[in-house]
């Protein structure tokens, strides 16, 4: 799916939370979306997902504009919060099945879904409501219904600090790269810079609400005679090196 | 003994120091949204203050004063109440004290058990200052006598009671098991029931009010023989009770910090915390087979990793191979691979109700509806039983023809009301808030689910629940005209224009349902003011619209009325579908 971002401000009250955000993401990439607390980060995966709609801007899929009530492009992409959204009193194969519902998708094959929750560490806990699950239980419990439906947009809210075990996050890395294999596009906020390096194919740092760099993995500080991307990041808010 | 988590001055100085550092960078103002303080529950005393108001307008009407037996009436009520409060208050402060909020949020911070305690406990006694309001303006409507013992009645006797309260709370607070959960509303329900009961069944209600611990002190107020001095035993009861709390206060603590201490046992059986209890029941919720199985799959992975490894075992892969044999050898397992928890719920075995609402709906909207229902299948044909029971009841109190029987054919009717039909759009718990980036967000922000699908399939559902209750509703239109001594058939005329009514407002209902998640109705802005002014026009017309429905006379104007409330409230609900599928709303609020 291919994502435009054209304009889009968000305001609460008198706080911008983002400001003119212009960006293009073509389909089979992973973005990671960086950036300070309060920069923006959530705010634009809420715009995205048609949580929140912006106050100024539009955002096109495939050219199409988007908004909440398109629901055959909100049936193409999926949104994970940094809790996620499900019933307490749901156990994870219910939640699986209402997403599948929901996502409008053929009945899923129970081996692929057991072998998922395997992958995931949680088929024993398949038939757990997801109220007494821990954060990354829960986590994994939305990811496993996120790879069940499979969405060509998967929009994640710190995924790597949601709890999930190390095994958990490679396996999720790992499959989210094998998801833009298949053309699907993987947007993630992130505070871990190491894994942003690696694991994102474009990266895009925002502060206090505007988009400040976007670019390739790499590039982006290779040429700017910076050695990484958190002497990067420090630039941006200090530019004079003052504290 | 800590009672303040953080000095206020502290905060004061730290806030004007921020204030300075950002007025001097250029920044914006800090004045409102950046310190604004998180509102409480707004409805949280709703209940006591529509308690207090109908005991006033009680008091008011029977003239109180005069009447010993409408006193006595009152202020046994008013023990029961304060008796459901003691009951109810007591569950509350253990839950905050072990495993509340606050209590969750403390335990990752440096503070004694005790100083939790105090500061919860001090926290807590400050908000049940009410109870001191609430009883001195019952007292003070309901007083009788007059002169220096009055006036120490109506100062001392409401503390006294409030101290009373407080003391059979921290008495009561570790004794949860001793009581059922419903207790509380049975003695509020009992309250109300005995201010509106005729005095002859009343007054065999008084003798249970006025033995509760909470009703002494009124048994003295309103007993003949008592009453000249109730007012310096009150005075004299508040040091008594205050010492006595103190003490039960103390006693409370000790139980409180004994039971939260953790235990740890260095021995062979393994370690073992009090505060860990509970925390994760779930997660060692292991199937038994696993168990069972354990020791054997222990002896197959080693004998596995060796082949695989050629004798060199890694902790990890180990951990997983064992996990693996687990998880496929177990019950869930089995379960997983059959795949049948896809499919859903069988309506059909719901019940007859669920049944037929699901004869109403396509394959797309019966999904939504699983969806909006949440976890739990609905019980709407349980409901419904439990009205045909109310509208018996109601059909059995007015068959004498007891007009003093009115008000429990009245509260009957409420109830088979209440449980047959949805009154307010029914309960979709798909529409309930969730926290998402510290704020709040309904469920099914986060799906794909479409405001006009979604509220047409809730529309047919709820219209199949209001069809299945129209042979109550007719014949308790025709028993309210026979208690009335109107004609039967303009009972049932009534009847079904009530009904009639809630479907064509059900459409401005469901709105509300997706209303009630988004901040359309919060944060005023330029943007909201056309929605507010659009929403005040519909209300006001649709409750002229339906207040003609009801009380015009004959079939044209009320049929009229009918089906203009019901295409204003169409109207409505597609402006609203057009507004908020826009997004022309948020889907956040920072409030539940």
């Amino acid at each position: 799916m291919r994502i435009e971002i054209a304009g889009v401000s968000k305001h609460f009250g008198g706080i911008w939370a983002l400001e003119e955000i212009n960006l293009e993401l073509e389909p089979g990439q992973v973005a990671g979306l960086l950036g300070a607390n309060g920069a923006g980060k959530t705010t634009l995966l809420n715009c995205l997902a048609g949580i929140v709609a912006p106050s100024a801007g539009k955002i096109y899929y495939d050219g199409e504009v988007f908004h909440r009530g398109k629901m055959e492009l909100r049936r193409r992409l999926m949104y994970l919060p940094d809790f996620p959204m499900a019933f307490a009193r749901m156990n994870v194969l219910q939640h699986i099945a209402m997403c599948v519902r929901l996502y409008e998708r053929p009945e899923p094959d129970a081996e692929v879904v057991a072998k998922i929750l395997e992958q995931l560490n949680i088929l024993v806990y398949a038939g757990m409501p997801l109220g007494t699950m821990s954060r990354g239980q829960l986590y994994k419990a939305a990811l496993a219904g996120l790879l069940v439906v499979d969405p060509e947009l998967w929009i994640l809210d710190e995924p790597m600090a949601s709890g999930m075990d190390p095994m958990g996050i490679t396996y999720f890395k790992r499959e989210a790269k094998a998801a833009t294999q298949r053309g699907r596009t993987v947007v993630y906020t992130t505070q871990i810079l190491e894994i942003a390096e690696k694991f994102s194919d474009r990266i895009c740092v925002l502060d206090h609400g505007g988009l400040r760099l976007n670019g390739k993995a790499g590039e982006l500080w290779g040429g700017a005679d910076k050695n990484s991307l958190e002497e990067v990041l420090v630039n941006l808010r200090d530019p004079d090196g003052k504290r | 003994m800590k009672v303040q988590l953080y000095k206020r001055g502290t905060v004061k100085r730290l806030k004007g120091a921020v204030r300075e550092r950002v007025r001097s960078q250029g920044k914006k103002s800090a004045k409102g949204k950046w310190w604004k303080t998180p509102a409480g529950a707004r409805g949280a005393g709703l209940f006591y203050l529509g308690f207090l108001l109908i005991n006033i307008g009680r008091l008011w009407l029977m003239d109180a004063a005069k009447h010993e037996r409408t006193q006595a009436v009152v202020l046994c009520s008013l023990s029961l109440v304060l008796a459901g409060v003691t009951l109810g208050q007591s569950r509350g402060l253990w839950g905050k004290l072990t495993s509340g909020g606050e209590r969750t949020v403390l335990l990752f911070y440096p503070m004694e058990d005790g100083d939790f305690y105090s500061w919860a406990t001090l926290r807590f006694v400050a908000k049940t200052t009410w109870i001191v309001v609430l009883a001195a303006v019952v007292y003070f409507f309901a007083g009788r006598a007059t002169g220096a013992s009055a006036w120490a009645l109506r100062v001392s006797a409401p503390v006294a009671e409030w101290l009373l309260v407080l003391c059979a709370t921290l008495a009561l607070a570790c004794h949860l098991d001793k009581w059922p959960r419903w207790l509380p509303w049975g003695m509020y329900a009992a309250a109300l029931l005995l201010l509106f009961l005729p005095q002859q069944y009343a007054s065999t209600m008084e003798p249970l009010g006025f033995v509760l611990p909470t009703g002494w002190l009124h048994w003295l107020m309103v007993n003949s023989a008592t009453r000249a001095w109730a007012g310096w035993v009150a005075v004299m009861l508040v040091p008594a009770l205050g010492e006595l709390g103190w003490w039960l206060w103390k006693r409370l603590g000790e139980v409180y910090c004994a039971l939260q201490a953790p235990v740890y046992e260095a021995e062979d059986t393994g370690t073992k915390g009090t505060v860990a209890e509970g925390a994760g029941e779930g997660l060692r919720d292991l199937p038994a087979t696993l168990i069972a199985e354990e020791r054997s799959e222990e002896e197959l992975l080693e004998e596995l990793a060796e082949e695989e490894l050629g004798g060199a075992t890694l902790p990890m892969g180990a951990a997983w191979r064992k996990q693996r044999l687990e998880n496929w050898s177990g019950e869930v397992g089995q379960y997983v691979l059959q795949g049948d928890w896809a499919q859903g719920w069988e309506w059909k075995s719901l019940g007859w109700i669920e049944w037929a609402g699901r004869l109403c709906l396509n394959s797309r909207e019966n999904g939504e509806a699983q969806f909006l229902l949440g976890p739990q299948a609905p019980r709407w044909s349980g409901r419904w039983k439990i009205a045909v029971i109310a509208t018996a009841v109601a059909f059995a109190a007015t068959l004498p023809g007891n007009s003093s029987l009115n008000v429990v054919a009245a509260l009957a009717f409420a109830v088979s009301i209440g449980f047959g039909v949805p009154l307010l759009g029914g309960a979709w718990p798909a529409t309930n808030p969730g926290r998402i980036s510290g704020k709040f967000s309904p469920i099914f922000g986060c799906y794909p689910l479409s405001y006009w699908t979604a509220s047409w399939t809730v529309y047919k559902l709820n219209a199949v629940r209001i069809v299945a209750w129209v042979p109550l509703g007719m014949l308790i239109g025709i028993l309210g005209a026979r208690s009335a001594h109107m004609d039967l058939g303009a009972g049932c005329w009534l009847a079904g224009r009530g009904i009639l009514l809630l479907l064509a407002l059900m459409p401005v209902l469901l709105a509300g349902k997706f209303s009630k998640g988004s901040n359309d109705t919060v944060n005023l802005r330029l943007a909201t003011i056309p929605l507010i002014g659009v929403v005040i026009v519909v209300l006001t017309v649709e409750i002229i619209l339906g207040s003609m429905a009801m009380m015009m006379e004959g079939v044209a104007v009320p049929c009229v009325a009918i089906a203009g409330t019901a295409a204003i409230a169409w109207g409505a609900w597609a402006l609203y579908g057009v507004y908020y599928e826009r997004g022309r709303v948020d889907l956040l609020r920072e409030r539940q």
